[in-house]
């Protein structure tokens, strides 16, 4: 099995976000599954970025412990992550002399003798197994000279790296045991091309120029690297492409995605990270799919506009963050009390107000399940990969029309932001239901319609407003079945009743909650959103190790899936909690619902995401 | 449709002798000589004594919170050109809690009908002070008279190079009408200010204090396309009040500039397949 990490560091502006996608995707169309996370500082220039790629034969869920090697953009990445490398890691590092460092010392016998004796898997005398090995490539240079100016650095570097992968034979032999075209690098050399075909042939034929020098300069030194040689063979049985293919995509991506597939028709919004992708990635395809976009004034006119859509008749949405999110808690109360369907996609950071604005967390859990005053039914979504996250999506688009109340996908930077390989989505289970039916309206008599008609379901039939011969009445305020205000004590307790009668449908129409890889073990650990792929990474270690231990993840997660929670943890011996916060939100919240309490938790809030191993030894510790 | 049968039969919360009651004749006068049909409207209001207004008007209706009726009727309007839609409500909730919105409304140029209500005050709470409100002025959350100086939204909407800015006065509904009518006609953001007495809790600013100030600006040779002389009109405020059209601009309203925007909605979910195969292509 192969399970290697490849990571690029640099500063920001130095087109390490570039050079990772297209690391991650050269790699998944050499027939891999790619994991990859960004860490980035909240800055457009300098600082420190770094994104992790992991790269295997399996679909990976989670980020990745140690680095196999790591290409180094700058000074400060080969010092920050030296005790990130894993033994007999390799840093490809920017700069000139001398060719080989070990542990920062240098000396250029030694890097000569390296070199020597380095040209097959076996270990020189050279090396010392626990130290990284570091590489010069003067990047900057070289795409100087080959592409006219340094900003190619990153693609000069992925060359670099992307030789690591190579056999390390003499130049001349490669390509002879192995069809050249199915390298790693072919597909980076095909992929390049797509991507500067619409900037001319000139900045493909330097973009290609700085990958060769690059790959060259590891190449005529021999060196590599014995797990990422593997990725030279490229994994074998997946290499489905056309329509078939593996899709690589964003958490948020893969949202906007599942929201044009609903059908959405208005997305009005304010730029947060992390959620602002999903609002560029619409922007961008608004012609194609017909969808109205607009920039508003702030979060509480987003939110207020798509109730404004949702009532002229369209699918509406917004997306943002916990801030934003605050802003848009009165509009949330709106939609509900006016009976509109919106989707809010709540991207959660760290912190209360600004916070760590690129990291991730789920510290609102709580205050989702409760914003905005009074009672009434809403949805909360809490995906955990991107392919749930585009099925969540739909369900929220289809239940909130459904049911004719707001929807929360709640996701966080995690999910938005790590790239994650998807076989592709199952668009035949993914619905578009109509939301109105206008032929039942025909030949009715004039002013008939009652936007708030007291129904079984307590749902209403809708109208969209500019119906012949009818009026649509929406209120926020405390209304009649006619849509007139009232103050009428009856009249509210029956409105009241009527909307919140919605409750036991909508949790009739949630999914249960995800049991991997059984439902019954004698541990169960509870998670929810992004928490996911760390939890069942680490009950694959721990069942590796013997232990009996599932994992229970909840996505619909409001309305509380009550019976289904307590049947599934009742033979449990231990429950254990994990979740991205201080206080135990999901414990607090499973115990309120259910009466049952989490024997153990375990808590993260310092804006990183969990680690299977890390996370595998504190469960371990708490069976 | 004649002025009556705009009529709803909602009960009206105002009180008697309320400035309000004169903005409601003026509008289904202007309804009826357009010539909509109800539900060819959608009135969009907040909240407020003059948010109520649409609930005594026949139309499709939208009271949702305070501050918030411009972005309700911006969604509305983008989601359903065909629409007329008329944003109504008080100076507090347009020009205080709404600010920001009338700012963004005013550089949208969606096309619609704003009409505020300013009765300088703040009516359904009873009697606070309100942006409009003049300095010096008295209220219960000024006992000492306001510090600040008045807000001039009119000015505002010329500066920011709003498609229509006029001012009407609740006690000369036929002018109102007019003012409305030409308000709907003009393509992008209409503003009509209205100036109203509120008996209840404006002592100061009453029906005869306006009446004894305000003039007709089509009397006075005014051309409402000199941008200049327009902000000079707006900023006029004392002895002597404008009522009238005060500024048109030659500017493209959003539909406009944005192309037919019933087009970009016309995608339908049968072709969603068909979309997101095209999409996921650029995923692999
Ligand atoms: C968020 C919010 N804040 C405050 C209020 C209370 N409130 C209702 S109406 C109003 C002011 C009304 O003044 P104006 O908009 O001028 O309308 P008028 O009653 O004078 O016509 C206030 C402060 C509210 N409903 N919602
Ligand atoms: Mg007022």
């Amino acid at each position: 099995m192969t399970d290697i990490t490849l990571a690029i560091a640099g500063q920001a502006g130095q087109g390490v976000d570039t050079a990772s996608e297209l690391l991650a995707r050269t790699l998944v169309r050499s027939g891999y599954h790619i994991f990859s996370y960004p860490n980035v500082m909240s800055r457009i220039r300098g600082g420190h970025n770094f994104t992790a790629v992991r790269v295997s034969d399996r679909q990976v869920y989670s980020t990745p412990g140690k680095f196999n090697a790591l290409l180094a953009m700058d000074e400060l990445s080969v010092r920050e992550h030296r005790a990130d490398m894993v033994e007999g890691g390799t840093m490809i590092a920017e700069g000139r002399m001398p060719s080989i460092e070990h542990h920062g010392q240098s000396s250029n016998d030694e890097a000569r003798m390296t070199i020597e004796t380095r040209n097959s898997n076996d270990r020189g005398r050279g090396e010392r197994a626990d130290r990284p090995t570091i590489l010069r490539v003067p990047m900057a240079e070289i795409a100087g000279k080959h592409g006219g100016s340094k900003t190619m650095a990153n693609v000069v570097g992925l060359g670099a790296l992307l030789a690591l992968t190579e056999s390390g034979d003499s130049p001349r032999s490669r390509g002879r045991d192995r069809n050249p075209v199915q390298s790693p690098f072919s597909k980076l050399r095909n992929l390049l091309k797509e991507r500067f075909a619409s900037k001319g042939e000139e900045v493909v034929r330097q973009n290609l120029a700085c990958l060769k020098a690059g790959a060259d300069h590891i190449r005529e030194r021999r060196v590599t690297n014995v797990e990422c040689r593997m990725l030279g063979q490229s994994a074998t049985g997946n290499r489905q492409s056309g329509k078939r293919g593996r899709l690589l995509l964003t958490g948020n991506h893969a949202i906007a995605l599942g929201a044009l597939a609903s059908g959405v028709r208005f997305h009005a919004g304010y730029p947060m990270s992390p959620s602002t992708p999903i609002m560029e990635y619409l922007a961008a395809k608004q012609a194609e799919a017909g969808l109205v976009m607009e920039q508003a004034e702030d979060e509480i006119a987003a939110i207020i506009m798509v109730i404004g859509a949702a009532y002229a008749g369209a699918r509406a949405m917004t997306a943002t963050s916990g801030g934003g999110f605050s802003l848009m808690v009165e509009g949330l109360g709106m939609a509900a009390m006016a009976e509109l369907p919106v989707v809010v996609v709540l991207a959660m950071r760290a912190g209360p107000a600004t916070g760590f604005p690129t990291r991730t967390e789920q510290g609102e859990l709580l205050f989702v399940t409760s914003a905005s005053q009074d009672e009434f039914p809403r949805f909360v979504f809490a995906p955990g990969t991107a392919e749930e996250a585009f099925c969540a999506t739909n369900r929220a688009f289809e239940l909130a029309a459904r049911f004719q109340v707001p929807a929360v996908v709640l996701s966080d930077q995690l999910l938005s932001d790590s790239l994650w390989t998807v076989p592709s989505f199952n668009l035949a289970r993914t619905r578009v239901s109509s939301d109105f039916d206008e032929s039942a309206w025909q030949g009715r008599p004039a002013n008939s319609y009652r936007r708030y008609a007291i129904t079984a379901s307590g749902v209403s039939p809708r109208l969209r407003p500019g119906f012949r011969g009818q009026l649509v009445r929406s209120l926020g305020s405390e209304h009649d079945e006619d849509g007139f205000q009232t103050e009428d004590k009856a009249v509210r307790v029956k409105m009241h009743e009527k909307r919140m009668s919605k409750l036991e449908a909508m949790a009739g129409a949630m999914e249960a909650p995800t049991c991997y890889p059984e439902e019954t073990a004698d541990v169960a650990v509870v998670c929810f959103g992004s928490t996911y792929g760390a939890a069942r990474e680490a009950v694959d270690i721990l069942r590796s190790e013997r232990v009996s231990v599932a994992m229970v993840h909840l996505c619909d997660l409001i309305p509380f899936p009550r019976e289904r929670m307590t049947a599934l943890l009742a033979p449990a011996r231990k429950v254990i909690t994990v979740e991205g916060n201080s206080t135990g939100q999901l414990a607090a919240l499973l115990r309120r619902e259910t009466g049952i309490k989490a024997d153990a938790q375990v808590l993260k809030y310092d804006g990183r995401p969990f680690e299977a191993a890390s996370l595998a030894e504190e469960i371990r510790r708490k069976c | 449709m004649a002025p009556r049968d705009f009529e709803s039969n909602d009960p009206i919360a105002w009180c008697p002798g309320c400035g309000n009651f004169g903005i409601r004749e003026a509008m289904k006068l202007a309804l009826s000589e357009i010539g909509l049909k109800p539900e060819q409207t959608c009135f969009v209001s907040g909240i407020g004594q003059a948010a109520k207004a649409p609930h005594y008007i026949r139309c499709n209706l939208f009271n949702g919170l305070h501050g918030r009726t411009l972005p309700v009727a911006t969604g509305v309007k983008l989601a359903n050109p065909e629409l007329v839609v008329f944003a109504e409500g008080g100076d507090g909730d347009g020009y205080a809690e709404g600010g920001n919105h009338f700012l963004h409304a005013l550089r949208r140029n969606l096309d619609m009908t704003y009409l505020v209500h300013d009765n300088q005050i703040y009516g359904l709470t009873k009697g606070q002070t309100s942006p409009t409100s003049e300095a010096g002025m008295r209220t219960r959350t000024t006992p000492c008279g306001a510090i600040e100086p008045a807000y001039r939204p009119l000015a505002l909407a010329v500066m920011m190079d709003a498609g229509f800015v006029a001012r009407g006065f609740c006690a000369r509904s036929r002018q109102l009408a007019d003012l409305i009518k030409q308000a709907v006609e003009h393509r992008g953001f209409s503003l009509v200010e209205i100036l109203q007495n509120c008996v209840s809790f404006n002592h100061v600013n009453t029906a005869k204090w306006y009446s004894h100030r305000v003039y007709d600006l089509a009397e006075e040779n005014h051309d409402p396309a000199d941008r200049d002389k327009a902000y000079g009109r707006a900023l006029e405020w004392g002895d002597r009040i404008p009522l009238g059209v005060i500024y048109r601009s030659g500017r493209k309203s959003y539909d406009q500039l944005a192309g037919d925007m019933t087009e970009s909605r016309s995608g339908d979910s049968d072709r969603v397949p068909e979309l997101l195969d095209k999409l996921l292509a650029g995923f692999r």
